[in-house]
């Protein structure tokens, strides 16, 4: 299964906004299967961090509770034309997406 | 960023070797972090009662109503994407959390800043029914707290 994941930067003055979206089920475990009426196992993102030339600058802790394709913005503070943004993040499963760009 | 949890998780877990280089200053620690995962607190996100989760979060710190926006709608048509806007001007927030009192667990998202962030997290969420929605702001030495009543016509847990 390949998860895509998505972000967008956008800087006014000293605010870089970063805009991030993953095409993840984010499954609660709690829910029956329609079809089979099995539950469906609990698949989500645990961590996803947000950081700037490599350093972390917001690291997210989510649970189930976050909807399907999550799509996250948060604030960075000075980031400088040239610098590299980039997101990471890992699921109950393993599995690790990330995407960067540089600010324009 | 709570230090001394992500502290102890990185020794606990990013192998002794980094562990014993971080410890030595031969890694910077964002760089040593950078590296590793790191954990996610499995205990906090399966507590079920806000008050509980609260405790849990801060403690004995001072909570404060005020001083935190949470935009959220008044009613949510459908349950499964609910918008949530925390912001804030405190001065230097350490860290954000969303809770929702009637979902299976309270705690939806517990956000780490540091001073290269702002204040402010945008997420969308699930909810199961209608309930108060909590968004806090913790800094060095308080919490700072409002909640929202959100109205959910169709749930977000049985899809």
């Amino acid at each position: 299964m390949h998860i895509a994941t998505r972000m967008k930067t956008r800087t006014r003055g000293d605010v870089t906004e970063v805009l991030v979206l993953v095409n993840h089920p984010m499954d609660t475990g709690l829910v029956k299967s329609p079809v089979t009426h099995k539950i469906i196992p609990a698949h989500f993102i645990k961590t996803l961090t947000i950081a700037i030339n490599h350093e972390p600058a917001v690291i997210t802790d989510m649970g189930i509770a976050v909807s399907k394709d999550p799509l996250i913005a948060v604030k960075l503070k000075g980031a400088r034309k040239g610098d590299l943004v980039s997101v990471d993040w890992i699921d109950n499963e393993g599995m690790t997406g990330h995407a960067e760009s540089h600010v324009s | 960023m709570n230090l001394p949890r992500r502290t102890f998780l990185k020794q606990a877990f990013s192998g002794t070797a980094l562990a014993v280089a971080a410890g030595a200053g031969l890694l910077r620690p964002t760089q040593a972090l950078a590296r590793t995962w790191p954990t996610w607190p499995a205990q906090t996100f399966h507590i079920k009662h806000w008050q509980a989760l609260e405790h849990a979060l801060f403690g004995s710190k001072p909570v404060t109503h005020g001083g935190v926006h949470l935009h959220a709608p008044l009613e949510a048509e459908n349950g499964a994407v609910v918008p949530m806007v925390i912001s804030t001007k405190v001065a230097s927030p350490k860290r954000l959390a969303l809770a929702v009192d009637h979902n299976p667990y309270s705690l939806a998202t517990l956000v780490n800043l540091t001073p290269r962030a702002f204040g402010f997290f945008n997420v969308r969420i699930k909810m199961g029914k209608t309930s108060r929605v909590r968004a806090y702001v913790e800094t060095a030495e308080r919490v700072y707290t409002v909640d929202r009543l959100v109205k959910v016509t169709v749930g977000g847990c049985g899809g």
